[in-house]
C-alpha cells in the first residue's frame, strides 16, 4: 500500500505532461454542432448566481435544440469553473479554445473574471458574447470581440437620478453608500453625474468593504447628520441590513439601489423596511405578464423543469442565450468566428430578449441603454416606469 | 584542493534544467499556461519559504508583496515606458522595499501577533494600489502590455514560458545556495530560537529586516511575471486567500526545504486544473456536479495532513530511500518473514 502511494503521487505531476498533448480540432463548428465556452463561479463565493446562469442558458439552447437548432445545428454548451478568481478564468478559457475548441465565449460571470479574457478573445478572434457583468469597462471602450448586453452600473444612477427628477423630488441632498470596489464605484460614478445634471449635491459617500460585517450605524448616522434626502446604495444583499437598521433608528430618507437589489428576495427579507425603496434593472423580470420572452421562460420552466424556481439570474442566463441565438442567427448558415462578429453587428432594435432593445454596429459593442425602474410597494418590486433612457 | 562543490551531486541539475526547456514542446497552450501559473508560483512560495518555512516568520500578507510588484511593473511599463528587463527587477526591488518597511515593525512581534500585522500589511498595500488610481486603474483592475524582449514581444504562452522559468531556476538555485551560507544558517537559528541565535552573536534585527527584504523581492518578480503573463490585474486578486494559499504550498510541499516548496507550487498549481481536465473523463452524471472541483481539493488537501504531514519534498526523501536500500528495507511493523 506505502509503495503504491509513493508511486502514484510521484507520477501525478509527470502524468500531466502526457496529458498536455492537446487536441486542435476546428473550432467549434460541424455540420450539426455550434459548441460554445460559458466560465460561471460554480464552487466559489458566486457560486448560486453561476449555477443559475448556466441553467437558464441551458433551457433555451433545449428549446432552440429541439426546434430543430440554428440552421440544423444544435448548440452544445461547456461549462467551466473559475471560483470568481480571474487568473483560473483565463485558464478555463484556454482549455475551453485550446482542449474542446469552443466556436466562442459565453456569458462569463464577474467583471474581472470577463476582464481578465479580453487580450485574449482579441488576439484569437474569438467572439465573446453577453458577459454577465453590468459594469461599463465591458462596452467602453469598445472591443471588437466583445459584445455587452446589460444597462451599466453608471448609466442606471444617471437613469434613477432622472427618474427622481421626472417625478418632483426637488433639491435632493443625495448620499451614498457603496461597496469599495468596481461594482460600488460605477455606481457611484452614475450618481454622481446624474446628481450633477440636476444640480443636486452630494452630502455624503460611505464606503462599505464587501465581506466584512454588515452593520450600517455609523454610515446611516453619518449621512443621517448630513441630512441626506435620498441614500442610493451601491451594495448587494447588505441592503437588507441597511434597509432594516433604518427603520429600527427611524430614519426614512428615499432609498434606491441598482440592479442586484432590485431582486425580490430582498424586499422579503427586509420585511416592511424595503416599503417604497426604489431600484431600477437592466431588463424584464421573470414575472412579467406579458412580455413574450417572459411567457416563452416561464412555459419552458414549467415544461422541462418544474421543480427549479424562477428566477431572476436564471432567466438572465436565458436572455443570453437568446442574445447569442439571435446572433448566430443573423450571421447565416456559413458560420465563422467572424461572420458572428458581422451577425451581431447587424443586430439592431432586438427585442426578443427580456433585455431593452439591443443593437450594435460597428464601434458600438454596448447593448441595452435603458433600464425599468421598481418600487417596493406591499412588499413586492413593482415597475413604475417602463425602459426609460439617460 | 578541492573544487567547492565537488562533494554534492549536481549531475541531476542539468537534467532538471533539460527537462524544463523540453516541456513545453509537447504542450498546448493551455497547459503551457499552467505551467507559467506555476513558476511564478514557484517563485513566491521559495521566497515565503525562506522567510517563514526557513526562519519562521509566518507572513498572511504576501500577496501584497506580489501585488506591488505586479503593479509596479505593470505601471513602469504602461505609464512610463520603461524596458521589460529593467521594470521585473525594479518591481523586485520596490517589493524589496515594501518588505523592509513592513520588516521593521514586526521585529518585536512572533508568532500570531506577526501573522496579524502581515494582514493588515495586506490591506494597506490594497488600498495603497486603489489611491494611486492614475497610474493603476483602482478597482477596474489594470490591463498590462505585454513583455517585450529585445524586440520580440513574449506575447505566446510559450515564450513566457521560457521567461519565467529562467527566473524560476535561476532564483531557486539562489535560495538554496543561501541556505548553506551564513545567512542561511542564521535564518535557521532565529527559527529555532531566537534567544539562542542572539547568544551566539547573531543581530536579530539586522537579519530579520534582510530576510523580509529577500522574500518581498521573490514575491515581487513572481507579482511582476504574473502581470504580464495574465495581462489584467486587479487588488481584489491579491487577497488573504492567496497568500494562505502561498502558504499551502510551503506546508505541502515540506517547510523549510526549497525544492519542497518547489513541488508544493506545482502541485497547488496543478491539482485544480488536473480535476477540471479529469473531469471530463468522468461519466456526465458526476462531471455536472457544481463543486467537484472545490471537493477534490478539498478532499486531496485532507489527504495530505492525515497521510504526509511533512510535505510532499518529506514523501520524495522517503520514495529515494527505499529506492536506494532496496531490497534490504527494513520491514514495517507488524511485518514477518512469511
Amino acid at each position: 500500500m506505502n509503495k503504491t502511494i509513493h508511486i502514484a503521487g510521484f507520477f501525478l505531476i509527470l502524468a500531466s505532461v502526457a496529458l498536455g498533448v492537446g487536441s486542435k480540432g476546428s473550432p467549434g463548428v460541424t455540420d450539426n454542432e455550434i459548441l460554445i465556452g460559458n466560465i460561471q463561479d460554480l464552487s466559489g463565493p458566486m457560486a448560486y448566481l453561476g449555477g443559475e446562469l448556466k441553467h437558464g442558458a441551458e433551457l433555451y439552447f433545449r428549446h432552440v435544440n429541439e426546434s430543430g437548432g440554428v440552421y440544423g445545428r444544435k448548440i452544445k454548451m461547456i461549462t467551466e469553473d473559475h471560483q470568481y478568481n480571474p487568473a483560473m478564468s483565463l485558464a478555463a478559457a484556454k482549455k475551453l479554445l485550446d482542449r474542446d475548441g469552443v466556436f466562442c465565449l459565453f456569458n462569463v460571470i464577474g467583471t474581472a473574471t470577463a476582464s481578465a479574457l479580453f487580450n485574449l478573445v482579441e488576439e484569437q478572434g474569438v467572439p465573446f458574447i453577453a458577459p454577465a457583468s453590468n459594469a461599463s469597462s465591458m462596452s467602453d471602450p469598445p472591443k471588437k470581440y466583445v459584445f455587452a448586453t446589460d444597462t451599466p452600473y453608471d448609466a442606471q444612477g444617471r437613469i434613477l437620478c432622472n427618474y427622481l427628477a421626472q417625478r418632483g423630488d426637488k433639491n435632493a441632498k443625495i448620499g451614498i453608500i457603496y461597496q469599495d470596489d468596481d461594482f460600488g464605484k460605477d455606481c457611484m460614478k452614475g450618481v454622481k453625474e446624474g446628481a450633477a445634471s440636476h444640480g443636486w449635491k452630494i452630502v455624503g459617500a460611505e464606503p462599505f468593504q464587501r465581506g466584512s460585517a454588515p452593520s450600517f450605524g455609523p454610515h446611516l448616522t453619518s449621512l443621517r447628520n448630513k441630512g441626506a434626502t435620498h441614500i442610493f446604495l451601491g451594495l448587494v444583499l447588505e441592503t437588507v441590513h441597511v434597509l432594516r437598521m433604518a427603520e429600527a433608528v427611524g430614519y426614512s430618507p428615499q432609498f434606491l439601489g441598482f440592479a442586484p437589489s432590485s431582486d425580490p428576495r430582498i424586499a422579503q427579507k427586509a420585511g416592511t423596511a424595503a416599503e417604497g425603496f426604489i431600484s431600477n434593472i437592466y431588463m424584464v423580470p421573470p414575472q412579467h405578464p406579458e412580455h413574450p420572452a417572459a411567457i416563452l421562460y416561464r412555459d419552458l420552466l414549467q415544461k422541462y423543469d418544474p421543480e427549479h424556481q424562477m428566477g431572476f439570474y436564471n432567466f438572465y442566463g436565458f436572455a443570453a442565450a437568446q442574445v447569442l441565438v439571435e446572433g448566430l442567427n443573423l450571421a447565416g448558415p456559413d458560420l465563422t468566428r467572424e461572420g458572428l462578429v458581422m451577425g451581431m453587428e447587424k443586430m439592431k432594435e432586438f427585442r426578443g430578449s427580456p433585455h431593452p432593445s439591443i443593437t450594435y454596429g460597428p464601434g458600438d459593442r454596448a447593448g441595452g441603454s435603458k433600464t425599468i425602474v421598481l418600487q417596493v410597494k406591499d412588499g413586492t418590486p413593482s415597475p413604475v416606469t417602463r425602459f426609460v433612457g439617460e | 584542493m578541492k573544487r567547492r562543490y565537488a562533494d554534492e551531486k549536481t549531475w541531476w541539475i542539468p537534467l532538471v534544467i533539460g527537462v524544463t526547456l523540453l516541456i513545453p514542446l509537447g504542450l498546448d497552450s493551455y497547459f503551457t499556461y499552467i505551467f507559467n501559473l506555476a513558476g511564478i508560483a514557484i517563485i513566491v512560495a521559495v521566497g515565503l519559504d525562506l522567510l517563514s518555512g526557513y526562519t519562521g516568520l509566518i507572513s498572511l500578507g504576501h500577496a501584497a508583496f506580489m501585488a506591488v510588484g505586479a503593479y509596479a511593473s505593470a505601471v513602469l511599463v504602461a505609464q512610463f515606458d520603461w524596458p521589460f528587463l529593467l521594470s521585473v527587477p525594479a518591481a523586485g526591488l520596490i517589493a524589496l522595499i515594501a518588505g523592509v518597511i513592513l520588516g521593521f515593525p514586526a521585529l518585536r512581534l512572533s508568532g500570531l501577533y506577526l501573522a496579524i500585522v502581515t494582514m493588515g500589511f495586506g490591506v494597506i498595500v490594497h488600498r495603497i494600489i486603489i489611491e494611486l488610481h492614475v497610474w493603476t486603474g483602482g478597482s477596474d483592475g489594470m490591463h498590462v502590455p505585454v513583455a517585450q524582449l529585445f524586440g520580440m514581444e513574449m506575447s505566446t504562452d510559450r515564450s513566457q514560458y521560457y521567461l519565467i522559468y529562467v527566473f524560476a531556476i535561476l532564483m531557486t538555485v539562489s535560495a538554496k545556495r543561501l541556505t548553506t551560507t551564513k545567512i542561511g544558517r542564521a535564518m535557521a537559528a532565529i527559527r529555532d530560537s531566537e534567544e539562542a541565535a542572539q547568544s551566539s552573536g547573531i543581530h536579530l534585527g539586522r537579519y530579520k529586516v534582510l530576510i523580509f527584504a529577500v522574500s518581498a523581492f521573490y514575491a515581487g518578480v513572481g507579482g511582476a511575471l504574473y502581470a504580464h503573463t495574465t495581462r489584467f490585474i486587479t487588488t481584489d486578486y491579491f487577497n488573504i486567500l492567496l497568500s494562505i494559499q502561498f502558504l499551502v504550498m510551503v506546508i505541502v510541499g515540506g517547510i523549510g526545504s526549497i525544492y519542497g516548496a518547489v513541488l508544493g507550487a506545482l502541485f497547488i498549481t496543478f491539482l485544480p486544473e488536473l480535476i477540471r481536465v479529469a473531469k471530463d473523463f468522468l461519466p456526465p452524471d458526476v462531471a455536472q456536479f457544481n463543486d467537484l472541483q472545490a471537493i477534490s481539493f478539498g478532499l486531496v488537501m485532507l489527504f495530505f495532513i492525515l497521510f504526509e504531514p511533512l510535505g510532499l519534498y518529506r514523501r520524495w526523501q522517503k520514495i529515494r530511500i527505499y529506492w536506494k536500500m532496496f531490497p534490504f528495507n527494513p520491514k514495517q511493523r507488524g511485518e514477518t518473514n512469511h
